[in-house]
């Protein structure tokens, strides 16, 4: 088998449990065809097993340090891993989760007070105080699906221009947006910031050293008092 | 017990938002920003390993402060193993048109001889040679594959191992120069030559700059067994260079190496004639060389309407065949941002203020913020929670930080700025253009005069003055210099003043007819200024930060709190104001010089150095506190002589910058 395959039996193997990871130690239940192929066997030792799967980890798969053993796992945010368990595990404690997850307690608290602040999980005190975790419904902020956030008329007549505007270049200027569109400066810079909020789009500093003074003032300044001068966009 | 938000204050890890050199660049990386772009590049760069000859380039398109200095440290960082393929080499702008073959050259020798292979003292240099080597025993001495295996395992014995006297790489330089050439012999054979002498540390220095294409003195040809360039023409200087480069290129192919050059701040080409050599560079690299891959970073404005028009159209379309785009962070990596940041500087203290200002920042990062916008932020919630107050900062004392520090970082790393007559001749007319009492200041560069001036003295006299900016070491070259001074001084009744780098040599006791146009020259009341490390180095930091204003580098908070970016105008007003600016680059005054500092004690100097910042919180300590320490254990070092102490060792130190100007922090445990 190559190590594409083996990457592959691996991913199967995680898909198999739904799970995100897995210990590395439970790696001795693949099946027998995968086991041969990477040259471990039930009896294996945790290192062996880690020095079998260590060159088929391709871009997806990756060994990690849990606070008391060592998983394989995607390669994809600590975060993610988190919400998707409290998904499958709903009411369970912060310290009921820490030990079965593959990050240690600094990457599991920071990853969890993250998805706390975002909304995506919320927290109930018991009669006894203690805590229990679960997962919304909201979709998280990386997880929306490859559309705009929602087809008003505003965003649709915002991309028109936009893609009127940007021909053959990436960047299109906000002054030459607005002055297309020629809306209320409210409802303008409103659009532009649920289409920022919703990472439709991106917002740039830019360079206003070729730019008059209306130019600039035609450009958009956000909630913190950053100058944004350039607009790109990151779906369609 | 102080409270979270004022211990970030004391030791704030947000204070400087400007854009260091990747080499330079010691923040903690968050990998996950600008992947994209990086992943594009690294696999680019393997086409580039697999396919030499293909002509391949990267376009990156991205704003001041969207993560380019880290996604170029990250670049950087894949390339310092002794055993890796890439090599990588960092391009500052170029200001003489007529010289694009050198520039660029100047540029891939002063970076492939750093000291930044994880062997110290290795270069990018050393390991081209060693490929060399291995390559030519593989084929002509010994065939047994586990011969190299060793050879290769230990790289460094080739430059140290020595036989009667002689070092390995000397006895083999000959016949593996040889081999080299009967197979490629579009070679320069000079320049292997030269590159072989490398074992020899004492002549180190020479062969640096003569592979960075510099006319050298007659002895040192001599030395080095090289022709001497002196007296060759522009278009002979230039055409040897482009031999060099693609002698290296062909290096590249050969031993599977690729070579990443690098070009930023192109913000700085201000005329058809800079453009055009820049096009030159990038053609020889696209087309003439093998092995060598350019990274073009560009802000997309500037793409768009100057650079693209600006370079001929299949160059335009060449580069926009692999464009990547810098973008802004998600609120996880802006997280990831200001934890990485404030763990490495509170180490394992990081937890609190960490969770102090997460909770401050709760609500203010929005999405596709840049690295800079999230710091600026960071550094903003630190000081308000302080009392400090949204307030139009005055722009020129935020330029007053950042030239302190650029003079700070220019004095640490010394060697990242080796002599060169095109910045200073750029800091001069910049510092002659803004000050009150100069007129008529212009830049014709004639007879090896640059810039002109006329200058109103204290007693309103109006006197012609002529810059002679010289940093060539060759009598000839010298002589030729004083000989102009004499002709100004004699023609329009004016003064004429040579200056030259502290590192560079204006005398040497053989000089005869030199050393007789030198005495003419002073006869007549021409001056001679052999600038000292500490003034050299403001010089070339004025460079440094009109480069970075011209790129749109330095902001400021500006009326109602909105950050913009630095201007030309503010800069210029900076550089006339001595308030401001600190002392003058030139005074008509002759400087006193001081005399040469005894030697430290480097053993008591490191040693003290370290028990002092263990004893302090973070291991940290300003500059200035630092030396105060120091010295009051018996030594007697500058504020400059500290700095260029730390710089030289990176192992041990680093050099951070803070409100309180430049800052030393010890590095693990020290080696005492």
């Amino acid at each position: 088998m190559s190590q594409a395959s083996l990457s592959q039996a691996l991913i199967d193997f995680l898909q198999k449990n739904s799970s995100d990871f897995s210990t590395v130690s439970n790696l001795k239940n693949l099946p027998k065809i995968t086991r041969d192929a990477l040259g471990i066997n039930k009896r294996s030792h945790i290192g062996e097993i880690i020095k079998a799967i260590d060159p088929c980890m391709g871009d997806k798969l990756i060994i990690v340090k849990g606070s008391k053993s060592k998983f394989l796992a995607y390669k994809i945010p600590k975060d993610r891993i988190i919400y998707n368990y409290i998904q499958k595990h709903p009411g369970k404690s912060p310290g009921q989760i820490a030990r079965y997850l593959p990050m240690v307690k600094t990457e599991f608290i920071q990853g969890l007070n993250s998805l706390l602040e975002s909304d995506e999980v919320k927290i109930t005190l018991t009669e006894n105080y203690s805590t229990k975790l679960f997962a919304q419904v909201k979709k998280p902020e990386k997880s929306i699906p490859p559309t705009l956030p929602k087809e008003t008329d505003s965003f649709i007549v915002f991309k028109k221009a936009f893609d009127e505007l940007n021909k053959g270049k990436i960047y299109v200027r906000i002054s030459d947006m607005r002055r297309k569109l020629g809306w209320s400066r409210e409802k303008f810079d409103t659009t532009l910031e649920q289409l920022r909020d919703n990472a439709t789009i991106q917002l740039h500093a830019g360079d206003t050293s070729t730019m008059d003074e209306s130019e600039v003032r035609d450009s958009y300044v956000d909630e913190n008092n950053f100058l944004h001068i350039t607009v790109t966009w990151r779906r369609t | 017990m102080s409270s979270p938000g004022k211990e970030l204050l004391e030791n704030n890890p947000f204070y400087t938002n400007a854009a260091a050199n990747p080499w330079e660049n010691r923040y903690p990386d968050v990998e996950s920003i600008n992947k994209e772009a990086y992943d594009g590049i690294c696999r680019l760069t393997r086409e580039k390993s697999r396919n030499p000859e293909v002509p391949l380039s990267v376009l990156i398109l991205g704003e001041a402060g969207s993560g380019k200095t880290h996604l170029l440290q990250r670049i950087l960082n894949s390339t310092i193993n002794s055993d890796s393929s890439t090599s990588f080499v960092n391009i500052k702008p170029i200001l003489n048109p007529n010289a694009p073959m050198r520039h660029l050259l100047k540029g891939i020798m002063v970076d492939l001889g750093r000291d930044n292979t994880s062997l110290p003292g290795y270069t990018q240099l050393h390991r081209l040679i060693t490929k060399i080597v291995i390559d030519f025993i593989s084929v002509e001495v010994d065939k047994n594959p586990e011969t190299f295996d060793i050879l290769e395992k230990n790289p460094w014995r080739f430059f140290h191992n020595k036989h009667n006297g002689k070092s390995e790489l000397s006895i083999l330089q000959e016949k593996a120069i040889e081999h080299l050439h009967s197979t490629n012999s579009e070679i320069n054979k000079p320049f292997l030559k030269v590159l072989f002498q490398l074992d020899d540390d004492s002549k180190r220095g020479i062969i640096i700059d003569w592979l960075k294409g510099e006319p050298l003195d007659e002895e040192d040809c001599k030395r080095l067994g090289v022709a001497d360039r002196e007296g060759k023409d522009e278009f002979f200087l230039e055409n040897e260079a482009r031999e060099i480069l693609i002698s290296l290129g062909i290096l590249m192919r050969r031993y599977h190496q690729t070579l990443l050059i690098c070009f930023d701040q192109l913000d700085n080409l201000k005329s058809t004639d800079l453009y055009s050599a820049f096009s030159q560079m990038l053609h020889i690299i696209i087309n003439d060389t093998q092995g060598i891959l350019p990274l073009i970073f560009v802000r997309p404005d500037s793409w768009n309407n100057r650079l693209k028009n600006n370079v001929d159209i299949p160059l335009s379309e060449r580069l926009e065949m692999n464009p990547f785009t810098l973008a802004g962070c998600t609120r996880d990596q802006a997280n990831e941002i200001i934890r990485l940041r404030i763990k490495f500087f509170f180490q394992d203290k990081w937890e609190e203020p960490y969770h102090w200002l997460h909770s401050q920042l709760e609500g203010k990062i929005k999405p596709g913020y840049s690295p800079r916008q999230i710091i600026i932020l960071a550094n903003r919630s630190i000081q308000s929670s302080n009392g400090y107050t949204n307030q139009e900062i005055n722009p020129l004392e935020v330029l007053t930080e950042q030239y302190r520090n650029e003079c700070d970082l220019v004095v640490a790393d010394f060697d990242t700025w080796p002599p060169d007559r095109d910045q200073l001749e750029l800091a001069l007319f910049h510092f002659l253009k803004n000050q009150g009492n100069i007129e008529h200041v212009h830049k014709k560069n004639k007879d090896r005069i640059n810039p002109y001036a006329i200058i109103t003295d204290s007693e309103n006299n109006k006197i012609p003055y002529a810059f002679i900016i010289n940093t060539r070491e060759h009598y000839n070259s010298v002589g030729n210099c004083f000989q102009r001074g004499v002709d100004y001084i004699d023609n329009r009744s004016g003064k004429s003043v040579y200056i030259t780098d502290p590192r560079c040599i204006y005398k040497k006791p053989g000089w005869k007819v030199t050393n007789s146009k030198m005495k003419g020259f002073l006869d007549k009341g021409g001056e001679i200024r052999h600038l000292e490390k500490s003034d050299i180095a403001r010089w070339y930091a004025l460079a440094a930060l009109i480069f970075k204003i011209n790129e749109g580098d330095i902001s400021v908070e500006g009326g109602g709190g909105i950050l913009r970016n630095v201007t030309q105008n503010e800069l210029n007003a900076f550089i006339g104001t001595e308030s401001y600016f600190g002392k003058p680059l030139f005074a008509l005054k002759t400087p006193i010089i001081t005399p040469p500092q005894p030697q430290p004690d480097y053993e008591g100097l490191y040693r003290d150095i370290c028990t002092n910042l263990q004893k302090s919180p973070m291991k940290l300590l300003s500059t200035t506190l630092l030396i105060e320490k120091v010295n009051a254990s018996g030594h007697n070092i500058s504020h400059e002589q500290l700095l260029e102490f730390c710089g030289k060792r990176k192992e041990s130190f680093l050099i951070h910058l803070i409100k309180q100007g430049s800052s030393i922090m010890l590095k693990g445990t020290c080696q005492v």
